[in-house]
């Protein structure tokens, strides 16, 4: 789809009617006109990871099985901690952390969450590419007015309860390029979100060549580094974590790697194949 | 799991990780190496063993039989490489009649050093020449010809030469003989000289001057006793001279014995019958008749004793003092004797002693001459000995020369002749290709080993774990997509495909080579044409 088709789209008054199975309490205090949506995110495939199912081989189900329990912990921390915020970001970028945010959220929407994943990577704006909502009204525009009146501009996708909210509208032609990212706008932004939203992850820019993720990590509650195996440099991860909080990492993900340096990945293949068998 | 068991996970993990870089440069070596070898002549080689004909121990230190067989291998290998051998056997066989035309006798002998080469075996005391010859239109058994040739010149040469050194060294051997007999007999007279003039005084003599004064002292004591025995002889012929002396005055004065006892009787009697007269005539007179009886009877004894009186100083007494003075006159003789002959060994003894001072004095003179005997004598001994051995030596050296033999460390024989072998020695395809995927394997697994010991990169969550402790650890295997699997196993089916073909290839070439399949004439036809 053109971005330019997708900047004259109309936001919707209303927030697609969820399924009543997956529809949270808080999913249906959402007010008329809170929301824009985007009806191309329906039609559009692929947005969410489809190898992380646990139907599609051994090795899709012990990476469904891996954000399973990432989910897990998240929700333990959501209840016991007030965990509601969480950054997901990288040392440097490609290393998948818009992929497993997006398998993240939709894990935490079948256990009955709303779940808002706000790309605020305005240098790649991975996640607008990817579902679609590239130039269109985003984060930037949700968070140029002031407190409660602010309008969110997140788009519903074929996952029930998951909510993409793209990075908005960015000229990067013009002389300043990429804007800063206001720590006070983000925090509004962020604010007005938890008030419609369980839980917000924030696709963030990596951490060495962008300095967005340290203002983001100090708005987040936690933050999950996602680290691709067999390709980012150890020495480039240590400088990463050296310029960085670690009293709020939440996690760390090792991903993509390759399935022999996996502990018992052959034990886990026989559990993992059963299913799929069938 | 055991720790060793963690630690071969660990390596076998990586290992199927970097299995593409262990067999890509496995195969890919393994087939160039073949290849290489593939395309590479055959050289046939012949070798010749030559080395002495027995191996004894010379005399010296091993280090210096070391040094000998070394010199001796060295000489041998410079006199067969050089050009006066490579020459002979250039014009024997003309190995090279390209080269000859081209660059003449010496291209040819340069060639012929250039496949020629020899190797010492110092352990096994051994010299092996070895020819190598590439085919081309020439036989294979060029090679053995080459050397045989080369060794057959070396051996002639050398027994030539080793023939003259024999002569020479007779002739030599023979004038050191004559040298030697010389100095002995010079040596030899300087000590029949050096006796003469030091008569029992030698270191020699001593033994025997001891005897001698042994002697002489047990002849002292034995002089001595027969002197004292020719004394007490004297004092026993004295004692004896004089009974004689009494006896002979006893008959001057009483005669013989019988009837001295007669005379003695008869005067018994008369003193008895005066005694009876003296009574008779106390009773009777003179007259009476029974007193003139006895006095009658009384003259008649006194008649009878004077007669045996006259008896006993006659002839008998006369024959027995004459009988005296001769046995006195014997005995003095003896007695003379027995006094003298005492008196004559205090001479014999004194001449003893006498010898006796001469011997000691002799072996004081001669623990004097003693270095200087001793220093004769080794002349004399050292002299025969090199005689002995010169003598020995030009013996062996006529028996060798007689019979062609020579010293054992000098001369050197053909152990073995050459000879060519169907197959050709180089190259050794099946080990070279063998070597080139062993150097291939060790060339893929350095570089997996480079690759895991520069590899930076996170693997597998304990590698996080150290870095971010307390974080929750989740490992996302890689997915792909089915496109993405379906593409990467066709290159991996390919990419095995197209190894195995190589390999299999290769292997087929090299068995075609190595006359397991096929004929090996095919390979070296496909080379030609190339």
């Amino acid at each position: 789809m053109d971005p330019k088709d997708k900047s004259d789209m109309t936001p919707q008054a209303k927030v697609p009617e969820m399924p009543k199975t997956r529809t949270t309490p808080k999913a249906n205090a959402v007010t008329a006109g809170a929301f824009n949506r985007a009806p191309a995110i329906h039609e559009k495939k692929g947005v969410f990871p489809a190898h992380i199912t646990p139907g599609g081989g051994w090795l899709s189900g012990l990476a469904h099985e891996q954000i399973h329990a990432l989910a897990t912990h998240v929700l333990a921390h959501h209840t016991d901690q007030g965990l509601r915020t969480l950054a997901f970001t990288s040392a440097l970028a490609g290393e998948g952390k818009t992929t497993l945010s997006l398998a993240l959220s939709e894990k935490l929407a079948r256990a009955g969450k709303r779940i808002l994943v706000i790309d605020l990577d305005t240098h790649r704006a991975t996640l607008s590419g990817e579902a679609g909502l590239d130039g269109i009204e985003g984060a930037m525009e949700s968070s140029k007015e002031d407190g409660a009146t602010n309008r969110l501009h997140a788009y519903p996708t074929d996952r029930p309860g998951v909510f993409i909210m793209p990075v908005g509208k960015l000229d990067l032609s013009t002389i300043g390029g990429v804007p800063l990212l206001d720590p006070a706008r983000v925090q509004a932004l962020v604010q007005r979100a938890l008030e419609e939203f369980d839980l917000v992850l924030l696709d963030c820019p990596p951490l060495m060549p962008v300095a967005d993720t340290h203002v983001i990590a100090d708005i987040a509650d936690r933050t999950v580094l996602v680290v691709r195996a067999h390709s980012t440099p150890k020495q480039i991860v240590e400088q990463a974590l050296r310029e960085f909080d670690s009293g709020k990492l939440f996690a760390a993900i090792l991903n993509r790697a390759q399935p022999q340096f996996i502990p018992y990945f052959r034990e886990v293949y026989g559990y993992y194949r059963r299913p799929s068998a069938k | 799991m055991s720790g060793f068991g963690v630690i071969l996970g660990h390596y076998v993990r990586r290992a199927l990780a970097y299995r593409w870089l262990v067999l890509v440069p496995a195969v890919l070596v393994f087939a160039l190496v073949t290849l290489n070898v593939t395309v590479q002549p055959d050289i046939y080689e012949s070798y010749a063993v030559l080395m002495p004909p027995i191996s004894r121990p010379t005399a010296g230190s091993n280090n210096a039989n070391r040094e000998v067989e070394s010199t001796m291998f060295r000489s041998a290998t410079e006199r067969l490489l050089s050009a006066r051998a490579l020459t002979q056997v250039a014009e024997k066989l003309d190995p090279y009649p390209l080269i000859r035309e081209t660059k003449g006798m010496e291209g040819v002998v340069e060639k012929l050093r250039e496949n020629i080469r020899v190797e010492l075996n110092p352990n096994a005391g051994s010299i092996t020449v070895i020819a190598s010859h590439s085919q081309g239109d020439r036989p294979a058994e060029l090679a053995a010809d080459i050397v045989n040739t080369l060794t057959g010149e070396f051996i002639k040469d050398q027994r030539e030469a080793l023939d003259d050194n024999a002569a020479k060294a007779e002739q030599f051997l023979l004038q050191q003989k004559a040298r030697q007999r010389l100095e002995l007999e010079r040596a030899r007279s300087a000590v029949e000289e050096f006796k003469a003039k030091h008569p029992g005084e030698l270191p020699d003599d001593v033994e025997t001057n001891k005897l001698e004064i042994e002697r002489a002292t047990q002849s002292i004591t034995d002089n001595r006793q027969n002197q004292r025995l020719f004394q007490a002889e004297s004092r026993r012929l004295q004692g004896e001279l004089a009974l004689r002396e009494a006896e002979m005055n006893r008959l001057k004065e009483n005669g013989d014995a019988a009837g001295a006892a007669a005379v003695t009787a008869s005067e018994r009697l008369l003193d008895s019958l005066k005694a009876e007269m003296a009574t008779l005539l106390v009773s009777y007179t003179e007259d009476h008749p029974t007193v003139l009886k006895r006095k009658a009877y009384m003259t008649a004894v006194e008649a009878q004793t004077e007669q045996l009186r006259q008896q006993a100083h006659g002839g008998s007494a006369m024959d027995q003092i004459a009988l005296l003075n001769f046995t006195m006159e014997e005995i003095q003789k003896q007695y003379e004797r027995s006094v003298k002959d005492a008196a004559s060994i205090d001479e014999v003894i004194t001449n003893l002693h006498r010898r006796i001072k001469d011997a000691e004095e002799r072996n004081l003179k001669a623990s004097s001459l003693e270095v200087q005997y001793a220093s004769l004598n080794r002349d004399i001994k050292d002299l025969e000995e090199r005689y002995a051995s010169v003598e020995t030596r030009l013996a062996e050296a006529q028996y060798h020369r007689k019979y062609g033999e020579y010293d054992s460390t000098t001369p050197i024989l053909i152990e073995q002749s050459g000879f060519v072998s169907a197959v050709p020695a180089r190259p050794d395809r099946l080990l070279t290709s063998f070597v080139g995927i062993i150097v291939g394997f060790g060339i893929g697994i350095g570089l997996a080993i480079a690759r895991y010991k520069l590899n930076a990169t996170y693997e597998q969550a304990e590698d996080l774990r150290a870095l971010m402790p307390g974080a929750v650890l989740v490992t996302i295997p890689e997915v792909r997509t089915s496109g993405v699997r379906v593409g990467r196993a066709i290159a991996g089916v390919l990419g095995g495909l197209l190894l195995a073909g190589i390999f299999a290839g290769t292997v087929a070439i090299l068995g075609i080579q190595l006359g397991w399949w096929g004929d090996p004439s095919m390979i070296r036809a496909l080379i030609n044409l190339r």
